[in-house]
């Protein structure tokens, strides 16, 4: 061991003479650890709220989406483009889809609501999204044939089924906005469907707006005879996403234009890393305010341990070890504080996720409880501004103590 | 004739003082040889102090050479400097400087370790010392826990750890009783005469400093060297320059 490093921890160890020092010292140690702490519990916060969302929007989304070049215009053969994504390595499945705008009404809620219909072929959707799981009552496989009333099936979000007031077993009616021409006047396109299923994705935009319905209803609803809106598709490695879809781009041609998931909700993705830096700076507060305290008890120090820095003077320390010394206390105190304050920090996430400590109201959140994840490469952050706060709180404080003058420091009183 | 191992020329050394300086040295010389011990005597504030930081490195002067066993200590960088004065110089002071939270043993392993010693062989050879001179029973006691004598005696252990060539003593017995003041003079005097190095003990022990190979007084800035009677009844009367 180093006289440097021999010295240093017996000062931080030693029961002082001045007990104003040791009390800032522990609060400055205290200050450390409540910072690493704080600002690991927020990320595993952040991370756990983000990777829930992230899973929810996954599971809701195909990864690819290709539309027809031309806004509006519905791909005349699915067929060609669902064989040309599933020769792309790296895509799992695929999948033709109808989505649709319109008006969905019930007898209890004539006025109606707004939905979005998504016409899937279940067998395929269930390679593509996670819709099959998230049935939270009736049975999704009625959606291919007709219910008991001779209606075809229909599968609604749980909020949006909320707002209609119907269950499985109970009619709804959905109004397109394209007219149909009667021999008596023109009339919006219409047709009546049996609830058959609820679906809770756990993402109340999806929950609150869609309405799921067979491949062939949707296309006979809208008059495509075979066309369909978009062509979804599911990768087998989220990861290689961009270059799958370029890949996808490249083989489909001019016609057709593939989005991926992470570029349609780019926004919402930045929000989230934003709000994440923004919280870990607001919190990561406290580690400045540590570094302050290792300031000043290093300053406390060098004042109260004057008469010892002459007495290594004169037993030969050289200025730069004198500075040592002092850089040491600080970075011990940063590495204790971190070392502490990261146990903590785990310990109290792995508690506040195993027992779901802090409840969510199910109704306002889409999850019951605050998830808290914790990553390594956020922790590892968090240890090494930690300890390079730490480092640099060290610097004036030695730098002075290595520029006293031996006589001065022998004579101090 | 020894070669002297301290050689001073010339030195001048000066303080501010408000808008003065204060002239404390005034063209100082001073040589000591191997193994001899000088008593440097004179009045509070006469610069005894002062010569003592400037022979061992501590501070410089502001004009004339100081050579510690041939090496011009003026001219040595800070860093090169501490190391020298690590190796050569050892330092007993009137208030004892030993550190507090350390035990006696660790005090006087310190100037080993400062030097890149390893911890064991270090501990071992202050425990030797420190046997030497008395303390064995007091090693892992911390100074608060060691009467002055005792504090003092550690600090003696602790300069001669580092084996100097150089002994400097700044009144190592101005806070003792006269019984151990006598005890810590002989230790200094025995300790030193073994290893051979050229001491200075700065000191307003009249009966101490006429025990000493040679006595000067510091005086008006200049050391000068006590005659027989005057060395004999006391350093009152003027004294003769070198």
């Amino acid at each position: 061991m180093s006289y440097e490093l021999f010295i240093a921890l017996r000062y931080l160890t030693a029961k002082r003479k001045q007990t104003f020092v040791s009390v800032i010292s522990l609060i400055s140690i205290l200050g450390v650890i409540v910072g690493v702490a704080a600002l690991i519990i927020a990320l595993a916060l952040m991370t756990g709220f983000q990777q829930d969302i992230r899973e929810k929007i996954l599971g809701a989304n195909a990864h690819l989406t290709v539309f027809g070049a031309w806004p509006g215009k519905p791909i005349q053969d699915p067929e060609a483009v669902v064989r040309t994504l599933r020769s792309v390595p790296g895509i799992a499945a695929a999948s033709p889809v109808v989505l649709l705008k319109g008006l969905m009404v019930s007898d209890l809620v004539p006025g109606g609501t707004g939905v979005i219909l998504k016409g899937i072929r279940l067998a395929e959707e269930r390679r593509v999204t996670d819709l099959a799981e998230k049935v939270s009552s009736g049975d999704l496989t009625a959606l291919s044939h007709e219910g008991e009333s001779s209606l075809p099936g229909i599968a609604l979000g749980k909020d949006l089924a909320a707002t209609l007031d119907v269950a499985p077993g109970d009619r709804v009616r959905v109004v397109l906005p394209q007219l149909q021409m009667t021999p008596f006047l023109p009339v919006p396109r219409s047709r009546p469907f049996q609830v058959v299923a609820i679906v809770d994705s756990g993402f109340y935009d999806y929950d609150s707006t869609r309405g799921y319905i067979d491949l062939r209803e949707a296309q006979s609803l809208a008059s495509l005879e075979g066309a369909v809106t978009v062509v979804e598709a599911r990768l087998s490695q989220l990861s290689r996403l961009k270059e799958v879809g370029e890949e996808a781009q490249r083989r489909l041609g001019k016609d057709y234009l593939v989005n991926d998931l992470v570029a349609m909700n780019r926004t919402f993705f930045s929000a989230l890393n934003l709000e994440k830096l923004l919280m870990s700076i607001a919190v990561g507060l406290i580690v400045l305010v540590a570094a302050l305290n290792i300031i000043t008890v290093l300053i406390l120090m060098v004042m109260e341990k004057m008469r010892d820095i002459g007495a290594l003077l004169a037993m030969g320390v050289p200025p730069a070890g004198i500075s040592r010394i002092f850089m040491a206390q600080g970075i011990l105190i940063g590495l204790f504080g971190t070392a502490v304050g990261c146990l903590l920090g785990l310990g109290l996430c792995w508690w506040l996720d195993a027992y779901q400590v802090v409840k969510l109201p199910v109704e306002v959140y889409y999850i019951p409880y605050v998830p808290f994840k914790i990553r390594g490469v956020d922790v590892m952050g968090v240890c090494l501004v930690s300890l390079i706060a730490a480092f640099l709180a060290t610097l004036y404080p030695s730098r002075q103590a290595g520029r006293l003058d031996p006589v001065e420091a022998l004579r101090y009183e | 004739m020894n070669e002297p191992i301290i050689r001073t020329q010339q030195l001048f050394k000066s303080f501010p003082s408000g808008d003065r300086r204060l002239q404390v040295l005034r063209g100082l010389s001073l040589e000591v040889e191997r193994g001899e011990m000088v008593a440097v005597v004179g009045e509070s504030g006469a610069g005894k102090s002062t010569l003592l930081h400037l022979l061992g490195g501590l501070d410089r002067p502001d004009s004339g050479t100081i050579l510690l066993s041939g090496r011009e200590m003026g001219t040595l960088p800070p860093e090169e400097r501490a190391r020298f004065r690590n190796r050569e110089v050892g330092y007993v002071f009137q208030f004892h400087h030993l550190l507090p939270e350390f035990t006696a043993e660790e005090n006087v392993a310190l100037p080993c370790l400062i030097r890149r010693e390893p911890m064991e062989p270090a501990r071992r050879k202050a425990r030797q010392l420190l046997e030497e001179l008395g303390l064995g029973d007091r090693l892992l006691h911390r100074p608060p826990e060691l009467s002055g004598g005792e504090q003092q005696r550690v600090a003696l252990a602790r300069s001669l750890a580092g084996d100097p060539s150089v002994l400097l003593a700044d009144e190592p017995t101005g806070n003792l009783d006269l019984h151990t003041s006598e005890l810590v003079f002989t230790l200094i005097r025995k300790s030193a005469c073994r290893r051979g190095a050229a001491t200075v003990l700065v000191t307003h022990n009249e009966r101490l400093a006429s025990r000493c190979d040679r006595v000067c007084v510091l005086e008006e800035g200049v050391l000068c060297t006590l005659s027989g009677s005057r060395y004999k009844f006391g350093w009152e009367s003027p004294a003769v320059k070198l």
